[in-house]
């Protein structure tokens, strides 16, 4: 039971500093570089991680903000590996032998989506994420790429979704949506789609 | 607390057959007879249907590898090593990126993907099978409950009456004890298990080196993986008493025993394993580079690569561990691996894709844009056609 329930377990934890609340339907502003607009009401929660935002329950259908992320900074901050590590090891020079999947602003569009499959199965238990396909895109005219994945989780209900990405200041912003592949990811789809083509991004 | 921890202890050993396994003489319940279906009204009809539930979920499970190939020569393999049992086990191939194998007491067998990639032999294989069968066989996971109710239920009576000196320490104590107890019993088991197995792997004409060549290498990676990382005294103290199996070398060192006393095989032994993997080991060797365990995974890359058919794929894999890594010098490394996965035998598209890719990030386009056509050459269909098309357009 616990094996099922840790998607959504990982999937709580990335906000879980934050309560959950209503998102009504309007513009939304997500930090100081970036807003939103929905015609829908989401319940969402959001901490250093990014943003969380469902309609059905974050097992179900997610839409998920990752706004910022510097160069050289994991997808989340729970897999930066020598951030986490004891410090009395990280005196003695002791690394374990864990590499930290990290952004670099340099990356090319596909080496962006691996490094996010990569991170996002690593939270999800070591499940490995299909990339079915990937083309060039933008995401609020800056040039970058979407990409379309599937996975099955230890739960599984396999889980498809879609992304756009784009390094804008240096940054990676990346926004994706997935949902079980029954029933919620076409669901709720279209609206997902709508709130990434709204996003606007304040550069500089 | 401690009685928490045996009651997950229990739910562990119910759904986790590995460390279960039963008979001789140290449990006192007979070996299955083949065909063997335990009575409905005893405890074993209880622990199979709860084996069996965990079954049906493994059969329609996403992870589960069905290739062909693979699956046909494990069931192969389970028939060989137990001819009497052909019709009581069921292999499956499990997409699960560590060393394992696991027996249910109701005759199903999972094969963990990380084992595959680490067995070199067939014979090494058969070792790791040959061992779960014998979980099977002595009814392991029975004993092992029954041991665990014994021990439980003493420990609560002492407890009870340790409660009445007012010392809580004192009423922790039988707890502690029947865990101490229950682990070595498993312990027990596990030592049963390897020399049954070797025997079975003996007696099918297999290398009987293979089994301690086995461990010999897990040990050797795990040192790998270790070089540098801290481990107290007591960490090792305590995981000693709570282990659920042997230490690795006390296994190694009794199967090398066992393989000096042993007749060597008559004929060579059958080693279909390499040709078996070759539609899925390179998905297999990803997943264990997306552990991100950087010094096992080389190790273990760098041991494949000495004789193996089809080095492109270890070679790229072995790119992918250090790009991944990204560390001072590792791109140059990385393309070093990746350039040499292109020109091996067995060259995955991907090895071409990579090549590009930094390229391109370098401003080479042209050398990129060769490398991106011989990509779409060997991967016509592939998923990310579109962005590469757009690269080759720019």
């Amino acid at each position: 039971m616990t094996r099922r329930l840790l998607p959504l377990l990982m999937l709580i934890a990335l906000t879980a500093c934050e309560s959950w609340q209503k998102i009504p339907p309007g513009a939304v502003k997500l930090s100081d570089k970036a807003e939103v607009v929905t015609s829908q009401t989401w319940s969402g929660q959001g901490d250093r991680d990014g943003f969380i935002w469902t309609q059905d329950g974050p097992g179900m259908d997610t839409l998920v903000f990752h706004l910022g992320i510097k160069d050289g900074k994991t997808l989340f901050e729970s897999q930066d590996v020598e951030k986490n590590h004891n410090f009395i090891l990280k005196l003695m020079n002791r690394q374990p032998d864990q590499i930290s999947f990290r952004f670099s602003k340099t990356m090319t569009e596909w080496e962006i989506v691996e490094f996010f499959t990569t991170s996002w199965g690593k939270l999800m238990d070591d499940v490995p994420v299909k990339v079915e396909a990937m083309a060039p895109a933008s995401l609020d005219g800056h040039p970058g790429i979407r990409f379309q994945y599937s996975y099955t989780p230890k739960d599984e209900l396999r889980r498809r979704g879609f992304g756009v990405a784009a390094v804008v200041d240096d940054k990676l912003y990346l926004v994706h949506y997935l949902g079980s592949a029954v029933y919620h990811f076409d669901k709720n789809k279209a609206e997902a789609e709508q709130v990434i083509a709204s996003l606007k991004i304040k550069k500089g | 607390m401690i009685a928490r921890r045996l009651g997950a202890a229990a739910i562990l050993a119910l759904l986790a057959g590995c460390v279960t396994h039963e008979t001789g003489p140290s449990s006192g319940i007979a070996t299955a007879s083949p065909g063997y279906k335990p009575n409905v009204k005893t405890d074993e009809a209880g622990i199979w249907l709860t084996a069996d539930k965990a079954e049906a979920e493994l059969r329609d499970s996403a992870n589960r590898v069905r290739d062909p190939a693979i699956n046909a020569l494990v069931s192969d393999m389970v028939c060989t090593l137990a001819a009497e049992y052909c019709g009581d086990l069921r292999p499956y191939v499990v997409r699960l990126p560590h060393f394992n194998a696991t027996a249910s007491p109701n005759g199903s067998i999972s094969i963990w993907s990380g084992l595959l990639i680490r067995a070199r032999t067939e014979s090494e294989l058969a070792a790791v099978i040959g061992h779960e069968i014998t979980h099977y066989a002595r009814r392991h996971s029975l004993a092992r409950i029954r041991n665990m109710r014994e021990n439980t239920d003493l420990a609560a009576v002492l407890s009870l009456l340790g409660a009445t000196t007012g010392v809580a320490q004192v009423a922790e104590l039988p707890h502690l004890m029947a865990v101490g107890n229950i682990q070595a019993f498993s312990r027990d088991n596990e030592r049963e298990s390897d020399e049954d197995g070797f025997n079975r792997l003996v007696k099918a004409g297999y290398e009987p080196s293979a089994a301690a060549d086995v461990w010999k290498r897990i040990l050797d990676l795990r040192k790998a993986k270790h070089e540098f990382e801290y481990e107290s005294y007591e960490d090792r103290t305590v995981r000693l008493f709570v282990a659920s199996h042997p230490p690795t070398e006390e296994r190694e060192k009794s199967l090398r025993e066992l393989a000096e006393k042993a007749a060597k095989p008559t004929k060579p032994p059958p080693d279909r394993l390499r040709e078996a993997l070759t539609a899925v080991r390179l998905d297999f060797l990803l997943d264990e580079v997306k552990l991100g365990q950087f010094r096992e995974s080389k190790a273990l890359f760098e041991l494949l690569l000495k004789d193996d058919p089809l080095p492109g794929q270890i070679y790229y894999a072995l790119g992918e561990l250090y790009r991944k890594r990204a560390k001072d010098d590792d791109e140059l490394v990385a393309m070093s691996y990746f350039h040499q996965a292109c020109e091996a035998a067995g060259a995955p598209p991907e090895a071409f894709r990579m090549v590009g890719t930094i390229r391109w990030r370098r401003g080479e386009t042209e050398q990129a844009k060769e490398y991106f056509r011989r990509y779409l050459n060997a991967a016509p269909n592939a998923g990310d056609r579109a962005l590469i098309t757009h690269y080759l357009g720019s």
